[in-house]
């Protein structure tokens, strides 16, 4: 991780270096200019061949720097600077850099009036640069070293230790001693308070961004550990599923064995049974009837669950569906006086869907309905379309669920109280079932009850592959995706 | 003459069971434990029905009997004998299997040959309505 992060800042100060090479070059055009405009237009002498020598100094050194930093393998045999690492190769590349300007600079203000000359102003420009690309100290030295040469060669020119360039028109301001005493003052302090207080800034900057870095850094970490841990929650989950799916088949076949026999005997065809075996036995086989209902839901389950993976998707008819489901329980309903109607608008539009899981989500919804309405009540199944979806409504007049227990229902093997009360059989498993489907199909399922009233059951289907099945995926998703208290 | 009966099936519970049950109806049974045998005793005692188990004990081994039986290598009557078939899975699925490797001309797609399908558990109720429903008519769809 550090290496990542001291990665990001290296890289950084690349950019930093290559764009006061590239600041060098506009420096060089911006000189040449400025000398030929001072001479040509405004008729300010100054000697040309030693200013243009400096300038194409610059031009050479600078191009040395560029090449050094577009075809790195140019400088190879420079063994004793690849030795270093990256951190001294940029500093010392910075301060080379620096100090090779300001040599230059105090040459050129040198060779154009010295003291006399507005552009030691320019001095002030490497001192910000260096408070961005170099430590604190070498800052504060680059300042010194600035300081020292410039006073050094106003002083001797005013000594007159070296030759006084001087620019027609100015005046002679050289020889001024309270003149060039207060530039030097006014130069040097001007140069260190600019490196402290950009120093300061460019401190907290640089601190800023190095907890950016870091606080990068941390984040991807969580969400690869994130993603991974999802990955291994997947995984566990297919892997319970097909547990559950072998585990349910390996209790199929004795149980199927087991109620066979049962029911052979029951009906006394392995002799005729006194009355009390007769009761036994139905009892026995009742219960293996439970254990067999607990057994296929939890393979439908884990069924649909791994149906997840690799989705069927079909032209479904839900009118269809929903008729045979109906007719296959109408002797239920009809058991217990339940009036099991089908309310179908006319327009439905064919959805993509799985069939089966259709079929067995409309059943274990009408399953339930029945099983929990009292003899005498109505059951009613509605399909309607509704935007780019199909609703499915299965309403009944049945026990209801108590609104504290509304958000468990979809649990696996979750039977409300009032449930265990009113019928003793049931697996707990069918909303679950329910559920996994309209996950599946990527909609939503919202319940509303009324405790001795009714329950009302409200599927949203997305018709899949129309325009706008997608807006009206988010729409349902967000209308409450499961049941809410 | 009473009317034979095979049954096939490799759980001698669920073969005991429709034994009893078919026996008191007054039929013959006859029974294998497996698809090879139960082809074999199919050749032999010409049965007027086969009952079949279609997950014996693999996923496949009941459809390669059922392909077998139906095709042109099967002298008639017996290919087109009636076939009840046993399954696990609820009735309400439609089923729809394909033949795999097989010089059979049955294309996929098409349902498999046979003329009714029964849940497990076993119902005697339920297997003996639909046994004299396919013995009565006189068998093929």
């Amino acid at each position: 991780m550090m290496a990542q992060r001291d990665e990001i800042i290296a890289e950084e100060l690349l950019h930093r270096i290559s764009w006061f090479i590239y600041l060098r070059w506009v420096a060089v055009l911006g000189v040449s200019g400025t000398i030929l405009f001072a001479r040509h237009a405004i008729g300010v002498i100054a000697p040309l061949p030693q200013l243009f020598t400096v300038v194409a100094c610059i031009a050479i050194y600078n191009a040395i720097f560029h090449a050094g930093l577009v075809h790195p393998r140019l400088f190879k045999w420079c063994w004793f600077f690849e030795k270093l690492d990256f951190h001294t190769k940029a500093a010392a590349l910075a301060n080379t850099q620096i100090v090779l300007d300001l040599l230059m600079l105090n040459l050129l203000l040198h060779f154009s009036g010295g003291v006399e000359n507005p552009f030691a102003f320019y001095f002030i420009f490497h001192m910000v640069i260096s408070a961005i690309l170099l430590s604190v100290r070498a800052s504060y030295g680059q300042a010194t070293f600035a300081s020292a040469i410039f006073a050094g060669t106003v002083l001797a020119e005013h000594f007159r230790l070296i030759p006084h360039y001087h620019l027609n028109p100015l005046p002679m301001l050289c020889d001024e001693p309270i003149f060039v005493f207060g530039v030097c003052t006014a130069f040097i302090t001007t140069l260190f308070i600019t490196v402290y207080m950009t120093t300061s800034i460019s401190g907290k900057l640089r601190a800023r961004e190095r907890e950016v870095v870091s606080l990068a850094n941390a984040l991807q970490q969580k969400t690869n550990q994130l993603s991974e841990a999802y990955q291994k929650l997947s995984e566990l989950e297919r892997m319970k599923s097909k547990h559950m799916r072998k585990m349910s088949h390996e209790l199929r076949t004795p149980l199927n064995a087991v109620e066979s026999l049962l029911a052979v005997l029951e009906q006394g065809l392995a002799g005729e049974l006194p009355e009390k075996a007769k009761e036994l036995t139905a009892r026995a086989s009742f219960r293996v009837k439970e254990m067999l209902g607990i057994v296929d839901d939890m393979l439908a389950l884990s069924r649909i669950r791994e149906a997840r993976l690799k989705p069927i998707r079909q032209d479904v008819n839900i009118h269809e569906i929903a008729e045979k489901v109906i007719s296959a329980f109408q002797p239920q309903a009809e058991l217990k006086g339940i009036n099991l109607i089908l309310h179908s608008s006319g327009n439905l539009p064919t959805i993509q869907a799985d069939p089966d899981s259709i079929s067995e989500l409309l059943s274990n919804l009408v399953s339930n309905a029945i099983r929990y309405t009292p003899e005498g009540g109505k059951v009613w199944v509605r399909l309607r379309p509704e935007e780019e979806n199909i609703v499915i409504e299965v309403a009944d007049t049945g026990i209801g669920i108590e609104a504290d227990e509304l958000e468990n229902i979809f649990d696996e093997f979750y039977r409300t109280r009032r449930a265990k009360e009113f019928a003793l059989s049931g697996t707990g498993l069918g909303l679950s079932i329910v559920k996994a489907v309209v996950e599946n199909h990527k909609g939503s399922i919202k319940v509303k009850s009324e405790v001795g009233k009714g329950t009302t059951f409200t599927v949203t289907l997305p018709v899949i592959g129309k325009v706008g099945a997608q807006a009206s995926n988010l729409k349902s998703l967000s209308e409450g995706r499961l049941a809410n208290p | 003459m009473a009317q034979k009966i095979l049954v096939i099936d490799d759980d001698p519970d669920i073969v005991e069971s429709l034994r009893i049950t078919l026996e008191s109806a007054g039929y013959d049974v006859v029974d294998a434990n497996n698809a090879e045998v139960g082809l074999e005793k199919a050749k032999v005692e010409k049965p007027a029905l086969i009952i079949l188990d279609i997950m014996m004990p693999t996923g496949t081994e009941g459809f390669h009997f059922v392909w077998k039986l139906r095709s042109p290598e099967t002298e008639e009557p017996l290919r087109d004998v009636p076939i009840l078939v046993l399954t696990s899975i609820h009735e309400t699925t439609p089923l729809r299997f394909y033949p795999e490797q097989h010089d059979i001309e049955y294309a996929p797609g098409e349902y498999l040959p046979v003329q009714e399908f029964v849940d497990k558990p076993i119902d005697p109720k339920e297997i003996l309505k639909k046994v004299e429903k396919l013995l009565g008519t006189g068998a093929k769809q």
